[in-house]
């Protein structure tokens, strides 16, 4: 019985967090996105960033250039284009051959102000 | 039966009673202190994992662990889901306790690490916790670390 009491007060304890945490992070995510995919599992930010050396991730706000150092073969930053969104694929990261492939396509087009280096903010 | 036997049975009975009182203070301390850290660790799981690709992007940013970050992002709240459930359930407490401990101190290392070597100290510790500065995080870690051995001590002496 008083471990009963114990799994129930953990329990109780466990949801309010659930419920605290869904309810502070409900509002953070309350503004509306600019950014919303055009299409169903295509990419839903507007910027992608070098943050390793030919490694890419997309970036929902838009890279600080003076934030980019070092030297790459290709772009800090990229901006997606309306004809990206519809087409590049929504994924955690991209490889340079898929940034090549997607610049060549006019789906991505160097964010203005960004060089040959690596997005490290 | 003799005065003397009689103060002797009194002290016992009176000692017993302490001893009790004592004993349920330590349990009351214990579970507090488990119920506190229930909330930390499903707090900041749920946060990381409602926004899961915003901690993701994050990890993606610190050089060191930047190649695991996709296993990190998900092994991170799991494990702390999984170390509130130990904590939940009771006959699980000690183990619950010695995995806050552990996974906290993992933490704490990584975020002294952080402020002795990276450039740059990017935080996505999930809700509120992620505005708090980096010394006052480690502060934040140590209370919790300190919280949850007295926790263990508190269970060791227990009868």
């Amino acid at each position: 019985m008083k471990n009963l009491h114990k799994l129930v007060l953990g329990l109780m304890v466990g949801a309010m967090a659930i419920s605290f945490s869904a309810f502070t992070n409900a509002h953070s995510n309350h503004i509306i996105r600019p950014n919303k995919a055009v299409k169903a599992g295509m990419i839903t930010d507007n910027y992608i960033a070098q943050t390793t050396l030919n490694g890419f991730v997309p970036e929902s706000s838009a890279p600080v250039t003076d934030d980019c150092s070092g030297t790459a073969t290709l772009q800090c930053a990229y901006d997606v284009t309306s004809s990206g969104k519809s087409n590049i694929p929504n994924q955690a990261s991209y490889t340079s051959a898929e940034i090549n492939t997607y610049v060549a396509n006019d789906w991505l087009t160097p964010a203005p102000g960004s060089s040959k280096a690596l997005y490290q903010p | 039966m003799n005065k003397h036997n009689i103060l002797v049975m009194g002290s016992i009975i009176i000692n017993k009673q302490r001893f009790q009182l004592e004993n349920k203070g330590k349990d009351r301390l214990i579970l507090a202190i488990c119920l506190l850290c229930i909330f930390l660790f499903l707090y900041t799981a749920c946060a990381k994992l409602i926004d899961h690709s915003r901690f993701l992007n994050g990890l993606y940013h610190v050089k060191i662990i930047s190649h695991f970050a996709f296993y990190i992002s998900w092994l991170v709240p799991l494990a702390e889901i999984l170390v509130a459930i130990l904590l939940i359930v009771p006959r699980t407490v000690k183990w619950g306790l010695y995995s806050f401990l552990g996974l906290l101190t993992l933490f704490t290392i990584y975020i002294l690490s952080m402020l002795l070597w990276a450039d740059k100290l990017p935080c996505h510790c999930g809700g509120v916790i992620e505005k708090l500065s980096w010394t006052q995080h480690v502060w934040f870690n140590l209370t919790f670390i300190a919280l949850a051995i007295q926790a263990l001590r508190l269970l060791k002496t227990k009868k």
